[in-house]
């Protein structure tokens, strides 16, 4: 095997030659050495970083992906086609640049503020690195060091903003193997509340590589609706970290949807900082072939009386990989803490994996917390009863299936929302065949 | 047995029991009744000695001892039990394990030899007729996976066995159908004895059909605000709780 | 609240009632090791080559390893170079022929402990060797056991005695390359009980083994194997204590059991070694390997353990299913009090069809200790239809303890059906609070309330076990609850 320190020579390369934006910012410059620093040190994690046991990022490393990636832009039509929501505001990236074009951030309501990263970043000290661990085994550094575009949302206090936000990232056929970096800052401020999805789609089946941090701070009692549709390229590797920090009372609300990807890679990470903050960590993966696909969450219950919920389901066919890590760190103090966790997964076919590990740790004694995980098939009761009804087998088989999935986008509470997330299931997991 | 002087607690700082006064005689079964939020349950949990309720004034004194100075067992011990509105199960203890452990406790504070086994099984058959529970309730886990019935009939067979002075039932009617109902009342009534005096804490009149009291207290906002015979219980059904909010301060018997 | 962890507090300082030293002359290897160190140990035992070289191989494979550190455990490095790897009660030849020759200072040892060697006081029914430090000092019914074929005699006299039996499977189930402790107790192990169960024979009476350390500054690191042929079924009991001392003592035991076609094998354990005082002073390391295989085809495993001791618990008792249909459960009670820490857990490897295992497990954390539960639960592709049920519980006393769990799921037939679930909480106020209703003081209520919440598992010992094991849950929360 390689060695993995070697790519950091292309990766360094780029950082010096490409001009990232807010070099003149002495902080970020800061920053940056810091993070080259830290990913020369320690490269890309190996598997025997407890982290990434059951994820490899060797074939990555061996892709050689280009960082220089050609204007492209899409008609209107073909936009509307490909966005998840038809009344929200859009802020759109296409192969790896914001689209100013294509994006509707121009006439927003009050209170609402989003920007390119690049235009932000002066205002973005205390913010900009300030919810990720840069030391943290996996792709933080090397976001930190190349990130050179994203969406900088910030809704001022007591705003409550009547459209959703889409973030769409699009990857072309007309870049191949282009490597994104992209960073996105979302802050909500104290009684605030807004609803974003961050959505990933390629319009061919070539390879790519995203690479995407998003920080979320919320304030008091802020409120921030979050969704996540990642359904790339079976060519593409995406590599994601979503973490926020939340003061007292403010709920962060997230689903993660991992259809695409051949190597799809989400860190959620939630600090719980302030007492009645709450989090639900919601999320599902299908994955077929010859994908892989790993979820690895954390909650810090870092102060009294908070609360988390967590739903993770996974339907895996083909030769597929599903990885599920959850992690709930219960911290001293953090009396009267409030836990549920589940990760249940269907698997269909002969050569499918699945590696889930729940985990709790728990250093406080007034707490409430469970978790459970389950690996099982189609329930043949259900089955039957279905046929009983008159379905045939693969009927049945398609609705149950859709069934699990969709259990997990019930969930939502937007209906548009879950109408829109639910079609896109649908055109994945047909009801019945 | 139990006198009750001027008693005020609170619950996290806000004051729910302001100055009850109350004496109950052996023998005797008093009711109280009142609208929700009145205060029945903080003045049931305050004497049995639940963590929580802090009495900020007042006393009450039980056989001639402070009560509110011993821990719950203690008062256990001495003969108060409290049939609670929510028993809580307890998963891996058996029904009879319990009963046996709470039994040897109160005979060991009386000075008396553990129950020998065989003995100890003969009475709690015999108390089980009382609530006619079937023998299998013994070796199921307190409470675990009990009806609402169920529960509570349990909670008379263990007053039963443990033969206290002082029963206090917190809301025993609730949740009850009147078939279950008569059961539990029947199961009271034939534990009812010079030496041994019940409060009755509820909210409707029902309960009263089939225990009848000598006397019925009506608390209200944290006091009692009115009290008199069984007559006053169905008083209170005809014109309904609206008219205690009414009635002038500090109207106690 | 308060009120409530001060009680808590002051049932759980218990008093550790096995921690006597017996003063009796014993014949020591000086602290050390080194290939010279197991050559002697191999030479006392005076065993056959084949051993030697095993240990040898297993000794410098040692060398090249480090220690795990994965577990969520802290300890000071341990410097193997202050240990003594032998230490044996004085004797006359080679070894008590029968229990008139055990000096009598050793059978007062095992009296006090509760288990008399003395056939006749012994509850008929079951069959004790008693290690004492590193040899085993007595083996009770080994005549009676004999005439059903079963051999059950201390490993060193195996060793000689059937020679082919341990040479086969010795290290089959736990290679000496496995992990760190394996390969050090490979390298030195000085005794431990030999079983072998003949086809079709149901072992009439418990098998049981009393593990003792007595001198200070000695390792313990007894060999346990047992070999179940097809269609027999065998009962085994363990149990462990060690004195009070200041300084922290190492116990790195490898277990591991053969189980053929059809036949069946229970293993339990109460475990109480010197769990350290209230202040982390003193107390065992106890680094355990046990492992069993499933070889033989509807064969079954069940490991229940009742952990209470030991400053620091490491093991996973794990069961290998590679037979179709075959068994494998694991019931298990860690309690940890005051400084100690446990991580504790099995692993369950589906390799055969149709098999099937459960894991039940209840940690209870008390006083400032850190109790983790680590699973692993692996279905291979092979492994049609595999079944897995893991129910993994855990109650905190004290806000100041830790309850962590980490249960790792890997699935790899899509036939498999996998189910974990896991909960922590506080002891229940409310329960606690009808309890106390009933007339029970806070110790008793806790103790009640704790053998409830460990029902599952303490009803898969043996009778006589189950007593002790709830006796001893009382006590080792003594001081922690009210």
């Amino acid at each position: 095997m390689k060695q993995l320190t070697e790519i950091t020579t292309p990766f360094g390369e780029v950082a010096a030659a490409k001009p990232l934006p807010g070099t003149e910012l002495g902080w970020l410059q800061q920053l940056r050495d810091q993070a080259k620093a830290q990913f020369e040190r320690h490269g890309l994690p190996a598997k025997k970083v407890e982290d990434w046991k059951y994820t490899s990022l060797w074939q990555l490393s061996q892709e050689g992906f280009s960082h220089d990636a050609n204007e492209v832009s899409l008609g209107k039509t073909e936009l509307a086609h490909v966005a998840a929501l038809e009344d929200a505001y859009r802020f759109v990236i296409i192969d790896g640049r914001l689209n100013a074009v294509l994006s509707e951030i121009d006439n927003l309501e009050a209170g609402l503020s989003i920007k390119p990263l690049a235009e932000a970043l002066d205002q973005a000290e205390n913010m900009l690195g300030d919810q990720i661990d840069l030391e943290k085994p996996g792709l933080n550094a090397i976001n930190t060091m190349l990130m050179h575009d994203g969406l900088a949302l910030h809704v001022e206090a007591g705003q409550k903003i009547s459209k959703p936000i889409e973030l769409l990232v699009i990857s072309t056929a007309e870049n191949p193997k282009l490597a994104s970096h992209l960073r996105n800052l979302i802050q909500v401020d104290a009684d605030a509340e807004v609803t974003l999805l961050e959505h990933y789609v390629s319009l061919a089946e070539t390879a790519g590589f995203t690479d995407v941090v998003t920080e979320v701070k919320l304030a008091e009692n802020a409120r921030l609706n979050h969704f996540k549709l990642q359904h790339e390229s079976l060519a593409h590797y995406h590599i994601a970290t979503l973490a926020s920090k939340q003061a007292a009372g403010s709920i962060w609300n997230t689903n993660n949807i991992s259809l695409g990807g051949k190597l799809a890679r989400n860190d959620i990470h939630s600090q719980l900082l302030g007492e009645e903050a709450h989090v639900t960590l919601d999320g599902l993966y299908l994955v077929t072939g010859d994908q892989h696909v790993d979820n690895h969450t954390r909650i810090d219950h870092a102060a009294p009386n908070t609360t988390s919920d967590e739903v993770y389901k996974g339907v895996l066919d083909g030769n597929s990989h599903a990885v599920f890590n959850g992690k709930v760190n219960v911290h001293k103090d953090a009396q009267k803490t409030d836990s549920s966790q589940s990760n249940k997964n269907l698997l269909l076919s002969r050569s499918c994996e699945i590696d889930t590990k729940p985990e709790l740790e728990i250093y406080a004694d007034d707490v409430k917390c469970a978790h459970g995980s389950t690996v099982g098939q189609i329930d043949e009761q259900h089955l039957f009863f279905l046929r009983a009804r008159g379905l045939d087998e693969t009927a049945a088989r398609s609705l149950l299936t859709y069934a699990f999935a969709v259990d997990v986008l019930q969930r939502i509470k937007s209906a548009p929302m879950r109408q829109a997330l639910s079609n896109v299931i649908e055109k994945r997991l047909p009801k019945g065949a | 047995m139990l006198e009750i002087k001027n008693l005020h607690a609170s619950v996290g700082g806000k004051e729910i029991l302001r100055g009850i006064n109350m004496s109950v005689n052996p023998g005797e079964v008093h009711a109280i009744m009142g609208p929700n939020g009145a205060g029945k349950s903080t003045l049931s949990n305050v004497l049995a000695g639940r963590e929580g309720y802090e009495v900020t004034q007042g006393e009450v004194i039980y056989k001639g001892e402070n009560l509110l100075e011993l821990e719950p067992e203690e008062r256990a011990q001495r003969g108060v039990f409290l049939a609670f509105q929510y028993p809580v199960e307890i998963p891996g203890v058996s029904n009879i394990y319990l009963l046996k452990a709470a039994l040897n406790a109160v005979r060991k504070y009386q000075g008396l030899e553990e129950v020998d086994a065989i003995d100890f099984l003969n009475l709690v058959r015999d108390r089980m007729k009382l609530v006619k529970m079937d023998e299998q309730f013994l070796h199921r886990n307190v409470n675990e996976g009990f009806s609402g019935g169920e529960k509570k009939r349990n909670e008379i067979l263990q007053m039963a066995v443990l033969e206290p002075a002082l029963a206090i039932l917190d809301e025993t009617d609730s949740g009850l159908d009147i078939d279950a109902l008569r059961v539990v009342a029947e199961g009271v009534n034939a534990l009812r004895a010079e030496d041994r005096s019940i409060v009755m804490i509820t909210h409707y009149q029902r309960l009263l059909d089939h225990i009848v009291p000598d006397f019925v207290h009506v608390l209200s906002e944290g006091r009692i605000v009115k009290s008199g015979d069984k007559e006053l219980a169905k008083e209170l059904e005809k014109s309904g709780y609206s008219w205690v909010h009414d009635a002038p301060e500090g109207q106690t018997a | 609240m308060t009120d409530q962890s001060q009680q808590l507090e002051s049932i759980t300082q218990r008093e550790y009632k096995a921690g006597f030293v017996t003063d009796i002359e014993a014949d020591s290897l000086p602290p050390g090791l080194s290939e010279e160190v197991v050559r002697e140990i191999s030479r006392i035992k005076g065993e056959p080559d084949f051993m030697l070289e095993w240990r040898l191989k297993a000794y410098r494979h040692w060398l090249t390893m480090d220690t795990p550190e994965w577990a969520h455990v802290h300890y000071p490095e341990i410097d193997y170079q202050q240990i003594s790897y032998y230490s044996a009660p004085k004797k006359k030849d080679d070894g008590p022929k029968s229990l008139d020759e055990v000096d009598p200072e050793l059978l007062r040892t095992y009296e006090k402990l509760g288990v008399p060697l003395d056939e006749r006081a012994r509850l008929a029914g079951v069959a004790v060797d008693a290690v004492f430090d590193s040899v085993s000092v007595a083996s009770t019914f080994q005549d009676k056991l004999a005439e059903e074929g079963i051999i059950f005699m201390p490993i060193s006299q195996a060793v000689k005695a059937h020679p082919e039996l341990v040479e086969k499977y010795l290290g089959s189930v736990v290679p000496y390359k496995d992990n760190y402790y394996a390969a050090l107790n490979s390298a030195v192990f000085s005794d431990g009980s030999f079983v072998y169960i003949p086809k079709g024979v149901r072992c009439p009476m418990e098998l049981s083994t009393y593990f003792r350390i007595n001198a200070a500054n000695t390792g313990q690191f007894e060999r346990t194997l047992i070999i179940a042929d097809d269609d027999s079924y065998v009962s085994y009991l363990e149990g462990c204590t060690a004195p009070m001392r200041d300084e922290n003592q190492l116990h790195a035991a490898v277990v591991e059991l053969v189980a053929m076609d059809r036949a069946q094998i229970k293993y339990s354990t109460v475990q109480n070694w010197y769990p350290g005082d209230e202040n982390g002073k003193g107390g065992i390391y106890n680094f355990v390997t046990k492992r069993a295989a499933c070889r033989g085809e509807s064969s079954k495993v069940s490991w229940t353990q009742v952990e209470t001791g030991s400053a620091i618990t490491w093991k996973y008792p794990s069961v290998v299913l590679q037979g179709d249909n075959s068994i494998g459960e694991f019931y298990s009670v860690a309690v940890t009090n005051n400084m100690q820490q446990a991580d504790t857990g099995t692993k369950m490897i589906h390799l055969g069809k149709n098999t099937s295992s459960t894991i039940i497990s209840k940690g209870i954390s008390a006083g400032r200790s850190q109790n983790a539960y680590r699973g692993l639960v692996r279905v291979g592709p092979n492994a049609e239809n595999a079944r897995n049920y893991t129910e993994c519980d855990s109650l905190l006393m004290g806000d100041k303890c830790g309850a962590h769990t980490f249960p790792y799921i890997e699935v790899k037939n899509p036939t498999a059906k996998v189910e974990h679930e896991a909960s922590t909480s506080k002891i229940s106020e409310d329960q606690l609070f009808y309890c106390k209703q009933r007339g029970l003081d806070a110790e008793d209520a806790v103790s009640m309330i704790v053998n409830g919440f460990c029902k599952q598992v303490i009803r898969e010992l043996p009778m006589e076990f189950a007593v002790e094991a709830q006796n001893l849950l009382g006590l080792s929360l003594e001081g922690s609850v009210g």
